[in-house]
């Protein structure tokens, strides 16, 4: 700018110079006047475009790093073109050669378990040894996706295999929901028809990833708790406590009902041998608390299952009747992570038929019951509900669960001394997504002396349990 | 009955055991840093804004690597309500995330404290499926919009109805993130959605048309969401020098960043998230990257989040309001600022967003 203003002023001597020895000098004096005016004029339009040429200089530094724009030619596009068909074909290629494809949405998974044992029970030395206790095989999916509120219609499919036995069909359902899931606040309700888990207590419905101990309760095992049924199950809840914050959701009541055959499914996949069914439900209150309330996980529940069963006379095979069989139970929990402490009890009443003719039957009931108890901490992350990671590699966390076990099993009501406990030690070890190492170490008291030799005993149990 | 006792006093011996392996030592020597904070929500371990900055330079990892402290990074892919839930389960000692979950866990007793802004003013858009008539926020009353319930997203959602005089019962709202609410858009399941860079890619694909933006004139700053950094009070008791060795690294990261010539670095290094780096850089057009990576904890901010605290008060995601004022912590902050000579450089706003109030 200075230089531009010097410029004007000796161009305005010059000027001045060359015409003060003319006569005309006083007539010039108002034209050079105008032209200063001029000059001044056009001075202050440059000094203007200079700021605005500053001004967007200065817009532009923002983005002066971003590089030049190339212009891409019609070769370039060809040539883009040309690979992305390229890619495309190969890519079809081995989607139809190397990829196993289904009609609908399919996640295959399952669990196997390897199992080492050391007994020192004087009659269970056979289980002694090395075993694949059990392989399950899981189809599960969706044949309808709704995307809107998630009132979808999904599928599941399984087959098990225990110690090596030909598999069996475990579940075979369909679920629908009936109402919306995508909105944690509202209530839900689904129904699944088929063959499935029956809604009893709450160590019998947990799946075999989160059992701590290695060996199924006696109460569940002998009193079919955890059996699987063919039938129709409604499942739902009401009143739910949301904080979205945490993605947490404790509905105030869930409940779960259905009529099912009541065979079982040991045998000709679960195809009915009477025409009466089993009515079997649980209803469980939760905590309607928030997440960081300390009461957030208290839990209590009760169950019911009741129906007729054939029974055939201890005595002849020639004489059958149905009679019913019932269950009942409660549970109460408290699982508040790191800490959980689950106590359960269960008691069936079973019926008995001697007899070889109508007219000399008796009918009799066997009464039993048993109850659980479990304590465990959690170090790691392993029971977040949100642990999933961004991450490249295959890193988990490594979680370690310690935990406690009481049971309780009494066969029979009015016989005494016949009563079944274990107390087991155990240790957890989560050290990949899916796989567990487990250590128990039980220690069984059978009160029936008469019966099993060795009536106390410990057992020592190390087994590996990965789903994929 | 010996035998039972004597299990149980081992069980009580292995859980201490275990816990003085992974709890304790604190108070000897610290070994590692678990900092949380959410992804980009395609499975890379990388974050945006500040803290991704911080992740993504390995900055921390330099400022510790010669006293033997480890920085434990996790990305969650849950984001808000996964950090929370960590930071209410011990498993985290600072994080940096979304206003929203911070403040309700905040209120919902998680004991932290707000040392620090992450991000302030970032997009929020709506999108409607591409033969939609729908022009504005006006024209879906009574129509089906996605959004992710109890996240920023629906306060920004709520500025924006309440300006034109509607409430959330005047839509059907519909919880939906990630994929979900893509795939409802796309498939015509929903009028709108609600959302922020993601809907971009959809508007790319063809899929849908965008019929507001936070970025559009007239929209308020504090209509805009903003991200902080948290830390434990216990872990702030107990260290309160590294958290502000861990502040002194951020306002550095904060000024590189906030440079001009460092703008296309500063979206490369976001862009590891897997979002591509187009829509970062249409998301920042005509803003400089020190708008939104402005660390200072001003009238306006504090203002953000007592409006925000209100907000969720009014609409139940908290039962009890908590004091802002006590819940940030400036002095870790200031004392970074004066140590690299900062104090000047990001200017403070007033309550309403105005420049220049001290």
């Amino acid at each position: 700018m200075k230089k531009l203003k010097r410029i004007a002023v000796a161009l305005l001597a010059v000027i001045f110079l060359a015409n003060s020895f003319d006569p005309a000098f006083a007539d010039d004096l108002a034209d050079l006047k105008g032209e200063l005016q001029a000059l001044r004029d056009e001075v202050k339009f440059l000094k203007d475009e200079l700021k605005t040429v500053k001004t967007a200089q200065g817009k532009f530094s923002v983005t002066a790093q971003e590089p030049a724009a190339e212009v891409a030619t019609q070769n370039d596009l060809d040539g883009v073109r040309n690979d992305l068909d390229t890619l495309r074909d190969q890519w079809q290629r081995t989607l139809d050669k190397k990829t196993a494809q289904t009609k609908r949405s399919l996640t295959l998974g399952g669990t196997v378990t390897t199992r080492a044992t050391v007994s020192r029970s004087a009659t269970a030395t056979t289980s002694n040894g090395f075993s694949v206790p059990s392989v399950g095989l899981t189809f599960k999916g969706n044949l309808y996706k709704d995307n809107q509120e998630g009132k979808n219609l999904d599928y599941a499919f399984g087959l098990s295999s225990a110690n090596g036995a030909a598999p069996l069909l475990t579940d075979g359902y369909l679920t629908y929901n009936f109402l919306a899931t995508k909105d944690i606040s509202t209530p839900l309700l689904a129904v699944a028809v088929g063959q499935q888990k029956k809604p009893f207590g709450r160590d019998p419905q947990t799946g075999d990833e989160y059992k701590p101990t290695i060996n199924t309760a006696l109460t569940d095992t002998n009193l079919a708790l955890g059996t699987r049924d063919v039938g129709i199950i409604f499942r739902g809840d009401l009143l739910p406590t949301t904080d979205y914050a945490f993605n947490y959701r404790a509905p105030l009541v869930e409940y779960a009902f259905g009529v099912v055959n009541g065979k079982g499914v040991a045998s000709g996949n679960g195809v009915d041998d009477n025409a009466s069914k089993d009515l079997v439900g649980r209803v469980g209150l939760n905590a309607p608390v928030d997440y960081n309330s300390i009461f957030r996980g208290l839990s209590a529940g009760v169950s019911g299952w009741s129906g007729p069963k054939s029974v055939t006379s201890s005595t002849s095979t020639n004489l059958t009747r149905r009679l019913n069989r019932n269950r009942w139970g409660y549970d109460v929990a408290y699982n508040r992570m790191p800490v959980g402490l689950t106590a359960e009890y269960a008691q069936g009443i079973d019926p008995t038929l001697t007899g070889t003719t109508p007219a000399n039957a008796v009918e009799r009931q066997t009464r039993s019951d048993g109850y659980i108890f479990t304590g465990y901490y959690n170090f790691g992350q392993q029971f977040l509900k949100n642990k999933d990671q961004e991450r490249f590699d295959d890193w988990y966390p490594k979680t370690y669960q310690p935990f406690i076990r009481y049971e309780k099993w009494d066969p029979n009501k009015t016989v005494s001394h016949d009563q079944i406990g274990t107390r087991t030690l155990g240790l957890n070890i989560f050290f990949a997504e899916t796989t567990k190492l487990q250590l128990n170490v039980n220690h069984v008291t059978n009160q029936n002396k008469g019966v099993v030799a060795g009536a106390a005993y410990d057992e020592y149990l190390v087994q590996f349990q990965y789903g994929f | 009955m010996k035998r039972l006792w004597s299990m149980v006093l081992a069980g009580v011996f292995i859980v201490s055991a275990v816990g003085a392996t992974t709890a304790s030592a604190e108070p000897q020597k610290l070994k590692e840093i678990r900092f949380g904070c959410s992804g980009g929500g395609y499975g890379k371990p990388f974050s945006i804004y500040l803290v991704g900055l911080v992740l993504a330079k390995g900055a921390l990892e330099k400022e510790f690597e010669p006293d033997g402290i480890k920085i434990n990074w996790t990305v969650f892919k849950g984001a808000g309500p996964a950090i929370n839930e960590a930071f209410a389960n011990g498993l985290l000692d600072i994080g940096a995330y979304g206003d929203f979950p911070a403040i309700i866990s905040r209120a919902g007793g998680v004991r932290h404290h707000l040392i620090s802004t992450s991000y302030k003013r970032t997009s929020a858009y709506i999108a409607v499926p591409k033969d939609s008539n729908a022009k504005s926020i006006a024209d879906l009353r009574g129509k089906k919009i996605g959004i992710s319930k109890g996240t920023t997203s629906q306060l920004v959602f709520n500025n924006l109805i309440k300006s034109q005089g509607l409430q959330e019962k005047d839509f059907r709202l519909i919880n939906l993130s990630g994929q979900d609410g893509d795939n409802a858009l796309s498939g015509g399941e929903i009028d709108a959605l609600f959302g922020s860079t993601n809907l971009l890619k959809l508007r790319n694909q063809g899929l849908a048309r965008l019929i507001w933006s936070t970025g559009d004139k007239g929209v308020p700053d504090d209509w805009k969401a903003f991200g902080q950094v948290v830390v434990l009070d216990r872990f702030s008791k107990e260290h309160p020098e590294i958290i502000q060795r861990i502040m002194n690294v951020y306002v550095q990261t904060a000024y590189w960043a906030s440079l001009p010539e460092n703008r296309q670095e500063v979206l490369r290094l976001m862009a590891m998230t897997g979002t591509p780096l187009a829509f970062y850089k249409e998301d920042l057009e005509g803003r400089e990257v020190k708008e939104i990576i402005d660390p200072l904890l001003d009238p306006f901010a504090v203002q953000h989040y007592k409006n925000a605290v209100a907000f969720a008060k009014e609409r139940g995601f908290i039962r009890k309001e908590f004091d802002v004022d006590e819940w940030v912590d400036r002095s870790y902050l200031n004392a970074a600022l004066k140590a690299q000579g900062l104090e000047d450089f990001w200017p403070p706003h007033d309550v309403d967003g105005n420049i220049n109030v001290k």
